[in-house]
């Protein structure tokens, strides 16, 4: 019976094909417009200027700017020396038409890019409704029908605030991520270009996931993706979102900004596949504001990078309101993930689980970074929090900084953490039976990361499990 | 007249003080230990106001050198030079300040291969502002336990400066039991270090019930092969108590066990923040590390912070911590109450059940201290 399970275990690590083309292959850019490198006002002007934008748009953008330029890189995570600010093209517009909605409206090496990456076959098969992004631009955007006919809007960011100019400056970088939070977000404010902006209307279920997939394919580029999702009363929507770039010797910038509103009773399911090239820097910011009994998901997976920081945030704001976090950080040669979860239980009743799993491979250094809070007046909150590092080689490094600040006494608090490497035995087992040491490994490794892998979209296990394979090859001898 | 050695440690710590601003005791991102009620001048008055702590010693064993730490540095000062402040984790503004200051102490040597049967105890009662050392040197395999109680009547506000270095040498094996229960308005900094070599233990069992404000840090540096310590302590905080408690072990070498066991109680508008870290360096496979820390917060006003950090840069470790924060819930109290107990009598009970494990492993006369205390504490 053992063996029945196991044989078919074997099959399926060995039918992932490891193709690294997919994700590596590099179209020219061609840019119709591009703010060249470096930022100033000159550039958030310009960048303003070509979007058509509303004055307050360009004023908040300015502002960002200006408090981003008084304020200095952060020091208490990873080592951000390097990251040469001024040799990033902050904006480029690649040479096609903007949301397109037929495929075959797009230029012929993009649309290949999408089609080698799968995300046409996805659309076709699974999906509500999907955008692509390439560079500083979305190039495809489509919803389903059916979807529209019920209020649901689903809009490239720059789209949406021409559209629906009164949601976007009450919900834009307002309460949820204020341009002021931090470095990176004011960056964000400043030069934000594409992304995704979803609004479920009340007590509308989309029942099929919206994906958008984020493509950067030019050297030295910077993106800065917005994502705004609403989720009205009672409503309920499962967002994918993956994002890849080709490896190239300059450095990419990745300064995406997620801003989640779950309003009562609603629930979002925020899956993210991130596979960033190891010369990227992923400085990312997400969070949510969940209202009563209303419930927020992240799945979080971070494969790329050469840094990421990266702190998926849940306010549980409203009476009843909840949590659950599933995280997986990969880091090989070279790459740091300073990665976490970040909870604050503002009102009565909340609930929230972090589990995080990370593997170090080779030098790779992996941090859990958490925070979790709960405050005066937020009474009888649980909260689980679980973190699992496995370090596969003796360089490896892997830090665990919870941190937990409780404010109240009738709170129910459990964490829970442990560090360790493959056992002998467990590798001695698996190749008494046959698998080389180097399918035992792998095999070791799926089995640490299943409880995280069987939560995501089939495309998405099948993708991170692929990832995690390239990453695993050759880590025998 | 103080041995130039002496003296030249003193100029540079009181050098390294000055250059060095108050710390603010901020951790994580938010979470910061207020002590903004001890001005500066309160501290800096320690210089030319200490008043020498009254020290009582029991010790049974004739071989044992156990005396007056400025003592020591006249009559052993080949035993004490190698070894005072050479393992205080520097730089930091109040542990510079003590090794500038410091007052007073004792000194305890323990011959190699001594092994005593019952347990040295160092009885400290405030007299005043002070600032006092307590260095210990386990020679190769010796043991035994030392019993410190520390106590006070005085009026404050004060503060007050203590800290502990174990050295313990290849094989040797020191217990060391602390209490201390000062009014609740002083300001106690207490550096607890211990240096472990080769196949040496290190075990400390620290009970912080008194003062207003704790400032305290355990360290163990488990620098020998075979290595082993563990941190045992507990906080019991009512009124406006604050404990700011580290626990620290470094595992430097291979084949090395760290344990640390918290366990916190917090009443009133008490507050506490726990630091742990375990960090098993590079050179350090085949280690073990565990992390414990559990706090019971009994009051709406209490306030339990914590960051149990893990720094990990070998893979052929085991390693785990773990946190908890819990409260006495209704059910468990009217499950004990539906038998005819008190809810007072109910609420003890409870608190006595989650202690208990912590408060057996000390050993008399320390356990029957803490249990009374406890028992006095409980309203």
């Amino acid at each position: 019976m053992g063996e029945d399970k196991m044989d078919g275990s074997v099959q399926q690590v060995q039918t992932i094909e490891i193709d690294r083309e997919r994700i590596d292959h590099k179209n020219e850019p061609r840019f119709t417009k591009t703010t060249g490198e470096g930022i100033t006002e000159d550039v958030v002007r310009a960048i303003s200027a070509e979007k058509n934008e509303p004055e307050w748009m360009l004023q908040k953008r300015l502002k960002a700017f200006e408090l981003f330029n008084k304020t200095p890189i952060p020091t208490w995570g990873p080592d951000l020396s390097k990251l040469n600010l001024n040799k990033i093209v902050y904006y480029a517009k690649p040479d096609a038409k903007e949301n397109a909605t037929s495929w075959e409206e797009l230029p012929a090496d993009i649309r290949r890019t999408f089609e080698r990456l799968g995300i046409p076959e996805a659309e076709r098969n699974a999906l509500a409704g999907t955008g692509t992004q390439y560079e500083s631009s979305v190039v495809y955007h489509k919803l389903k029908e059916e979807w529209g006919k019920k209020g649901v809007i689903f809009e490239n960011c720059d789209v949406a605030l021409q559209k629906h100019p009164e949601l976007f400056k009450k919900y834009f970088m307002t309460n949820c991520v204020p341009i002021s939070d931090h470095k990176f977000a004011m960056l964000h404010g400043a030069v934000w270009s594409g992304g995704t902006f979803i609004y479920i209307p009340p007590g509308v279920k989309v029942t099929a996931p919206l994906q958008a997939y984020f493509r950067m394919n030019a050297p030295g580029l910077g993106q800065f993706e917005h994502t705004l999702i609403i989720a009205d009363k009672g409503a309920e929507v499962n967002y994918v979102e993956g994002c890849s770039i080709p490896l190239y010797d300059s450095t990419n910038l990745h300064a995406g900004c997620v801003e989640i509103y779950v309003h009562e009773g609603a629930r979002v399911r925020y899956n993210s596949v991130e596979n960033w090239s190891k010369r990227t820097y992923n400085l990312n910011t997400k969070r949510a504001i969940v209202e009563k009994n209303g419930t927020i998901e992240w799945i979080n997976g971070n494969n790329g990078s050469q840094i990421t920081m990266l702190y998926p945030c849940s306010i549980l704001k409203g009476e009843g309101a909840k949590s659950d976090f599933l995280g997986i950080a990969f880091a090989s040669a070279g790459q740091h993930q300073d990665t976490g979860a970040k909870v604050i239980h503002l009102a009565s009743h909340t609930t929230s689980t972090t589990r995080s799993k990370s593997i170090s491979k080779e030098n790779g250094i992996t941090t859990f970074r958490g925070l979790l809070k709960v405050a005066k007046d937020a009474h009888h909150c649980k909260a689980n929090i679980q973190c699992d590092a496995l370090m596969l080689n003796e360089e490896s490094k892997s830090d665990t900084i919870p941190c937990m600040e409780i404010k109240n006494s009738s709170a129910d608090i459990a964490h829970e953490a442990t560090v360790g490497k493959i056992g002998a035995e467990q590798l001695f087992y698996l190749m008494s039976r046959g698998l080389s040491a180097e399918q035992a490994m792998q095999m070791i490794v799926s089995g640490f990361i299943e409880p995280i892998v069987k939560e995501l979209p089939l495309e998405y296990a099948v993708e991170l499990n692929k990832l995690i394979q390239l990453e695993m090859e050759g880590s025998v001898g | 007249m103080e041995p130039v050695w002496l003296q030249q440690e003193r100029e540079s710590a009181r050098k390294a003080h000055a250059g060095l601003q108050w710390p603010n005791f901020r951790y994580g991102l938010t979470m910061r230990m207020d002590y903004s009620d001890l001005p500066p001048e309160l501290v800096e008055a320690c210089v030319s106001q200490q008043t020498t702590q009254q020290t009582t010693i029991e010790c049974a064993d004739e071989s044992v050198i156990i005396m007056p730490l400025k003592e020591a540095i006249e009559k052993h000062s080949k035993l004490v030079e190698p070894y005072l402040f050479k393992i205080m984790a520097m730089p930091n503004k109040f542990a510079e300040f003590h090794r500038a200051f410091w007052s007073s102490g004792t000194f305890v040597y323990i011959p190699a291969q001594v092994e005593l049967e019952s347990p040295i105890v160092i009885r400290k009662s405030l007299a005043g502002s002070n600032i006092n050392h307590t260095l210990i040197v386990a020679d190769d395999a010796s043991a035994a336990t030392i019993i410190e109680i520390a106590d006070g009547q005085q009026n404050g506000p004060l503060f007050v400066s203590n800290a502990t270095e174990i050295i313990a040498k290849a094989n040797s094996s020191i217990r060391f039991i602390s209490t201390q229960n000062y009014p609740q308005n002083i300001f106690h900094f207490d550096y607890k270090n211990a240096e472990i070599d080769q196949d040496a233990q290190v075990h400390w069992h620290d009970c912080c019930l008194g003062s207003a404000f704790t400032h305290s840090t355990i360290h163990s540096l488990l620098n020998g092969i075979g290595s082993e310590s563990t941190i045992k302590n507990m906080f019991l905080g009512s009124n406006q108590q604050r404990f700011d408690i580290g626990a620290q072990i470094v595992h430097g070498a291979s084949h090395t066990h760290g344990n640390i066991e918290t366990k916190g109680i917090l009443m009133d508008s008490a507050k506490n923040m726990y630091r742990g870290l375990i960090r098993i360096e590079r050179d350090a496979p085949n280690s073990k590390g565990y992390q414990k820390e559990d706090v019971l917060m009994l009051s709406p006003e209490t306030e339990a912070n914590s960051i149990p950090q893990l720094e990990i840069e070998n893979n052929d470790v085991k390693c785990s911590h773990a946190a908890t924060t819990t409260h006495v819930d209704k059910e468990r109290l009217f499950y004990l109450m539906a038998r005819g107990i008190s809810e007072t009598t109910a609420r003890k009970l409870f608190v006595r059940g989650f202690i208990e494990p912590f408060i057996q492993q000390l050993g008399s006369p320390v356990t029957a201290f803490i249990e009374d205390h406890i028992e006095q504490r409980l309203v």
